[in-house]
């Protein structure tokens, strides 16, 4: 999920909010005629209404379909885009995954880092840790370019600095195997609820 | 006869090399090159023969080889560059020497990692006593210049935004969806078999929109849902996570692991079981609350700044308002 999609996602609540509130509403303030709405509705009756009412019950022949009314045109119109809308969603939705961490092409061959390696360096470590529940990294793509998330649940009762300081040496330890600094978004994210549910204290 | 063809392996060598006259003929085999290439890479690489594999292609007349293999990671590896460096070396090397062929091109593809001191990397290192010289071990030697490009903490900041933000994907999908089903009814009841099944509800929705009411209803509850989602789509959507930029990191952290860390600090530091103390995190500020033990005076200073002291450590300050609940629980 890139901010394109997230722009997009936006743009398509915006269109279809503004469209439904707008007629939605305006076609009340038709129904009832309050005063305060006069002229409108006045210019409303004189050039708006007419033309709209007539294209509503217009009808328009489609070879090999017959006679059909404009309302299953606008219909059909509104399917296709839908179907757009969600296939271009569909396809852009794991975009911004990816499972190569890392490519640095060379003289003689490129090398490639896959996405276990991240998991092995930066999330086994924290995993291991005993104040740490669980430990992911994936590889997002930012801007183009690789960037991992590394996603850490933090047992409760443990502090969350220690497991940030943890954090904090495996990406160092990730640095200097690579020579190079991958941006790195560290998530420190809330229990789920399952866990919620356990007791927040076990004795072996 | 029998004399002339009897070879040995030196003898073929030697045809081989020299141009004496050919009594025979040595191929190998793309299957072959390829088991040749993975067990230099298994010995080379210092990892299990089973965790290595090799493709074979050509490149401009050259043999390219492409390497799947795990990384050796953990302190005390050699960097990447290092570790790919001399696997490079070793393949080229070694299939001119044993094979014969000119490697041109050797793309590395590392698809696991052994931790350093791991037992089957203890295991290699002990099997392989030569090879585990040769790769360079810089170790802590190696000065990993990490280059601090100007727009990385921009590019940090940009991912901090975006995952304090909802990305309203589920309701851009709803709506597309619900787009879809009304539009497509729509052109079904365009046909006159589906419209004369439908007939009993297309009767009572006829009814509805007859009465102004029903129209104005009707109208409302459309005008309402278009309100909610132009609100869905221009609000910010904060999420309930707070998040920093450094030098290294973007971090981003759950509120909810904000205020179960504040409440242990202030249960611990009120010597209080966790369960009677509730924090809430609010975007500006935390609120706690504080049951007490019946007859044991609670240090509420002492709480607020246990409590400030968790976030402070993270990086993400936040003021602390700690409640003492007037009724405490006998216990």
């Amino acid at each position: 999920m890139n901010a394109v999609d997230r722009a997009l996602n936006r743009i398509l609540l915006v269109v279809v909010g503004l469209v439904l509130a707008a007629g939605c509403g305006w076609a009340i303030v038709v129904e009832w005629r309050p005063a305060w709405a006069a002229d409108a509705l006045r210019w409303w009756d004189a050039s708006a209404a007419p033309p709209l009412s007539e294209l509503a019950s217009a009808s328009i022949a489609v070879p090999g379909a017959g006679v059909l009314p404009s309302w299953v045109l606008a219909a059909g119109g509104a399917a296709l885009l839908a179907i757009v809308l969600l296939v271009v969603v569909a396809a852009r939705n794991r975009r911004g995954r990816s499972s190569v961490a890392l490519v640095r092409p060379g003289a003689r061959g490129s090398t490639s880092v896959d996405q276990a390696v991240v998991g092995a360096v930066l999330a086994d470590p924290l995993a291991r840790r005993a104040d740490v529940l669980a430990a992911r990294a994936r590889v997002v793509r930012v801007r183009r370019r690789p960037g991992v998330e590394l996603s850490v649940s933090v047992r409760r009762g443990a502090d969350p600095a220690e497991a940030v300081a943890g954090a904090r040496d495996a990406i160092r330890e990730w640095d200097r195997l690579t020579g190079e600094r991958t941006p790195v978004l560290l998530r420190l994210r809330d229990r789920s609820l399952l866990e919620r549910l356990r007791a927040s204290a076990r004795v072996r | 006869m029998s004399a002339t063809t009897e070879i040995t392996p030196a003898a073929l060598d030697e045809t081989v090399r020299d141009d004496a006259p050919l009594r025979g003929r040595t191929a190998v085999s793309q299957r072959a090159l390829e088991r040749l290439a993975v067990g230099l890479t298994g010995d080379a690489g210092r990892v299990p023969h089973r965790e290595a594999s090799a493709q074979l292609a050509d490149r401009s007349g050259d043999l390219a080889l492409t390497i799947s293999l795990p990384l050796h990671a953990g302190p005390g590896s050699a960097s990447l560059d290092a570790q790919s460096d001399a696997l490079r070396e070793r393949l080229v090397e070694g299939l001119g020497a044993l094979a014969d062929r000119r490697v041109g091109w050797v793309d590395i593809r590392y698809s696991g990692a052994l931790a350093e001191g791991s037992r089957a990397n203890a295991r290699m290192r002990g099997a392989a006593a030569e090879p585990a010289e040769d790769a360079p071990r810089e170790g802590a030697s190696a000065s990993p210049e990490t280059p601090e490009t100007p727009d990385a903490s921009r590019l940090d900041r940009r991912v901090l935004r975006r995952e304090l933000h909802a990305p309203r994907t589920l309701p851009a999908l709803l709506v597309a969806t619900a787009l879809l089903v009304v539009a497509l009814a729509a052109c079904a009841l365009a046909l006159p078999a589906v419209a004369e099944a439908v007939a009993p509800v297309t009767d009572v929705v006829r009814i509805v929109l007859a009465e102004p009411v029903g129209r104005t209803v009707v109208l409302a509850v459309g005008a309402v849902a278009g309100l909610a989602l132009l609100v869905l789509g221009v609000a910010p959507g904060r999420l309930a996570r707070r998040g920093l930029v450094d030098d290294r990191l973007a971090l981003v952290v759950d509120d909810g692991v904000l205020a179960d860390a504040a409440a242990d600090a202030i249960a611990r530091h009120c010597g209080l079981e966790a369960s009677r103390v509730s924090v809430t995190v609010a975007r500006r500020r935390m609120r706690a609350r504080i049951v007490p033990t019946s007859g044991v005076p609670v240090d509420r200073e002492g709480a607020e700044r246990a409590a400030a002291a968790v976030a402070d450590r993270l990086g993400l300050p936040c003021a602390v308002d700690v409640r003492v609940s007037e009724t405490g629980a006998v216990s």
